[in-house]
């Protein structure tokens, strides 16, 4: 059930239906019983990982909470951490080291065959253990009370809006709004909800699908392609896994602003980015402030010299690419962004500006410049192996001779247009449902643009989210 | 306020919508009935074969492939060579995959034609299992909203749709919407795309391909090196399918008869990721194939080195059907059946 489906309007609409007729108790069982529908409808088989991560989480943490010895704490903290990195690594990461191993004892000179085990990959496992660790590693720190109430916690956990792609929520943020009475909805959180509901659709099907059949003949031929296609091709997968990534965590946060709960924003339009360094602060918020503040500032942040830094950086976000799939190219992609950020951090001249400020005419160098560079190493990350993207790469810089892709620019500019319209205005207003705020004849423009473009890019062949195989 | 600002946005956003529905209905104008198959030509001959099998009770001989059949063979030369009464068809789909061939050989050909005679073209560039498509493309088929309407399993959703397309130009031509160019191009009167540019006679054959769309030039070898022909490997689900293919058709009676279409071995062996070693590789899958099936094999190793029988790598021209086409009729005469009534009765669907 996929937020672009028949299906998920049905529930959405039948939850909400329900779901402000009931008490504070009532709403929490409905969530509960609607987000195991939710998840159990791709596959009920992994319904009892979530349960196991929700009961080692919930008693972990309220051991811990009645634990002073910090030794005893720290058994706590590491069964929490085994269990869930445990099941992360099994179901995520076997094959990868599996072949990894085996490819090194071979180079060495060693015949040997990796266990054969076929291990299908549970649809937002990475999302949701990293959300269950941040708990009881809150709950670890004294920041944050255990959870008294099981119910709670378990909606917490597997709140069907940002259960399968995030935003990976903090139980600082989320779990008092289950724990707490919900305020009435009213037309204005109903409007914005929509609103973002709507925006999302539009990001999701009718930018990115849209631009997903001109991707995957790309890259499908990033050996023969000419370098104008490359180029095309490229920028159809910025815009695409941006339209599609963003237009889920829209969609997400739309969905839960009708259930009364407010979901933190995962994106802050990233492509107007002024340095690499903005970009990471405005690109999946919800992972990059994780790895930050769980991974980053243990291993020391940039309280140490600059050599400290830099290798924490490059720790910090190998260890991000590779949470985003079980691949070299995964890895190689969030080491490339780890050196950016180390050159950017060195060469950088002091911080006068917020990520969010609104740009400036003499900015546009440096965003074009941020994004060619963002566009780039997403080539890294599309391609399927580290030979394709070096077909890709050489195709592109060798000016490989082809034709002028005609038809995929008649999509992709449209696109391009789209959203840079949309994240000026977001960028200049601080507001996500921006188009509210709008005067009626722009915004009735808006609407009808958007239903056109729902209409005609709705119907194709199913495009899965891409966050969804992380 | 705020009320009033809403339905002033509302009334906007409604004339956009029927600003855009006028638009459609002059794109729709110019085109005609929308695709609802997996592909115009699986939804022509679709239609056709029906037609056939209400009028003539469905046909003797039958041939099913990709474009090579397709283009390949010529139905009405079959049936100038054999007996009066005989009905040739040729039930190939251009750009299709085994897997494809095989569901659609069910809800279509085996169902409605009720053939004798089953003839499968098959060439190296069939049953490649890591072509692009080759596990998709049978599932597109499949889910298709023209194909569920033809074998009578349309779902409420679909029938919706199909409610909602008689209404709305705009959900009616979308497919066409989505390619920008090709609307502007029917907006100004010119063709879209190689279908448009074919006819499909009533034999059941698009023409037209082999003088407007297959030729040989740099594009097309490359897409046949990077695309059709990566990872070249033989011997697994497109070689199930065909088999599955023929032990369908002998289960309701029919004879089957593999033919190795000819291909321009010159041309085509370099762009073979492993040359002759991968076309040995299918040769020896294809005569397993006929061996475990009892069909016999019919091939043409005398023109594979006759460049002038071919348009590209494996489509062939003119002169070239002529000659494959009039060897398999030579062939098929003393085997063929004499013709009968074809479909007693419409026989049940699988899915049924």
């Amino acid at each position: 059930m996929t937020f672009n489906s028949f299906e998920y309007a049905v529930l959405l609409t039948v939850v909400f239906a329900l779901y402000w007729r009931l008490g504070r108790r009532g709403q929490n069982g409905l969530l509960l019983a609607a987000s195991y529908l939710f998840y159990g409808w791709w596959d009920w088989r992994f319904l009892p990982l979530i349960w196991a991560s929700t009961a080692v989480d919930f008693f972990v943490a309220r051991a811990m909470g009645r634990e002073d010895r910090e030794t005893r704490r720290r058994v706590l903290l590491a069964t929490s951490i085994a269990v869930n990195l445990g099941v992360l690594a099994f179901f995520k990461y076997f094959g990868f080291f599996v072949d990894s191993a085996v490819g090194i004892l071979t180079r060495l000179g060693f015949e040997t065959a990796g266990p054969t085990l076929q291990v299908i990959l549970p649809i937002g496992i990475s999302f949701y253990t990293f959300q269950t660790l941040s708990y009881t590693f809150d709950v670890y720190r004294r920041r944050l009370e255990p959870s008294s109430d099981p119910l709670s916690f378990a909606v917490y956990v597997a709140f069907f809006p940002q259960l399968v792609a995030g935003p990976i929520e903090r139980a600082r943020r989320l779990l008092p709004q289950f724990e707490n009475v919900r305020e009435p909805i009213d037309s204005s959180r109903l409007s914005s909800g929509l609103t973002l509901i709507f925006i999302g659709l539009v990001k999701k099907v009718a930018i990115a699908d849209a631009l997903a059949p001109l991707v995957e003949d790309v890259f499908g031929r990033s050996a023969s392609a000419g370098w104008m296609e490359l180029t095309a091709g490229a920028l159809a997968f910025a815009i695409q896994i941006y339209g599609d990534f963003s237009g889920y965590s829209s969609i997400a946060r739309g969905s839960a602003r009708l259930l009364g709960i407010d979901l933190m924003r995962n994106f802050e339009q990233p492509y107007l980015s002024r340095n690499i360094t903005d970009f990471w602060r405005t690109w999946h918020i919800s992972l990059s402030t994780w790895l930050r503040d769980y991974l980053y500032v243990p291993l020391g942040g940039n309280r140490g010299r600059t050599v400290t830094t830099i290798r924490n950086v490059m720790i910090t976000m190998l260890l991000g690419g590779l949470w985003h799939g079980a691949s070299w190219t995964f890895v190689v992609w969030g080491g490339l962004h780890g050196a950016y950020l180390a050159v950017h951090r060195v060469v950088r001249p002091v911080r006068t500006r917020s990520a969010t400020d609104m740009i400036r005419p003499r900015d546009v160098p440096a965003v074009l410049s941020t994004f060619a560079l963002v566009t780039l190493t997403w080539i890294l990350f599309r391609a399927a192996t580290f030979g394709d993207a070096v077909d890709y790469l050489t195709g592109l810089f060798s000016f490989r001779s082809g034709p002028l892709p005609i038809d995929a620019l008649a999509l992709l500019l449209p696109a391009i247009a789209a959203i840079l319209v949309l994240d000026l205005a977001q960028r200049a207003s601080g507001n996500h449902a921006v188009i509210l705020s709008w005067p009626y004849p722009l915004r009735g423009l808006a609407y009808g643009l958007g239903a056109v473009a729902l209409i005609v890019f709705s119907g194709q062949a199913a495009v899965p989210f891409l966050y969804f195989q992380f | 306020m705020s009320g009033l600002l809403r339905s002033k946005a509302l009334i906007v956003a409604v004339a956009v919508l029927a600003l855009a529905e006028v638009g459609a209905r002059v794109v729709a104008a110019r085109v005609g009935s929308p695709v609802t198959w997996d592909s115009p030509y699986t939804q022509d001959k679709a239609a056709q074969i029906l037609e056939l099998g209400r009028e003539q009770g469905g046909a003797d001989i039958v041939f099913l492939g990709s474009s090579i059949v397709n283009a390949g063979i010529e139905p009405s030369i079959i049936t100038a060579s054999l007996p009066p009464g005989i009905v040739a068809y040729n039930a190939g789909i251009p750009g299709s995959s085994a897997g494809t061939w095989r569901v659609w050989a069910q809800d279509t050909v085996y169902r409605h034609l009720c053939p004798e005679v089953v003839v499968i073209g098959v060439t190296v560039r069939d049953i490649n299992d890591n072509a692009p498509g080759v596990a998709s493309d049978p599932a597109r088929y499949l889910e298709s909203r023209g194909r569920k309407a033809f074998i009578g399993s349309t779902g409420q959703v679909e029938s919706g749709l199909s409610a909602i397309e008689s209404i709305s130009a705009l959900v009616r031509v979308r497919g066409l919407l989505r390619r920008p160019v090709d609307t502007l191009k029917v907006l100004t009167g010119r063709p879209v795309d190689g279908w448009r540019l074919t006819r499909l006679t009533e034999f059941g054959r698009y023409y037209a391909f082999d003088a407007k769309v297959y030729a040989l030039n740099d594009a097309r070898r490359d897409r046949l090196r990077t695309s059709t022909f990566r990872d070249f490997s033989v011997g697994g689900i497109e070689t199930a399918a065909i088999v599955g293919m023929i032990d369908d058709a002998h289960a309701g009676g029919a004879i089957v008869v593999l033919v190795e279409t000819p291909v321009m071995e010159r041309d085509l062996v370099p762009l073979l990721p492993g040359g002759d070693a991968d076309l040995e590789a299918f040769r020896s899958v294809l005569g397993s194939l006929a061996s475990l099936t009892d069909a016999p094999l019919m091939q043409f190793p005398d023109l594979t080195d006759r460049d002038e029988l071919f348009a590209d790598e494996y489509h062939l021209n003119g002169e070239g059907v002529a000659i494959v086409t009039e060897r398999i009729a030579w062939m098929l005469a003393p085997i063929l059946p004499p013709t009968g009534g074809h479909c007693p009765a419409l026989q049940s669907h699988p899915e049924d």
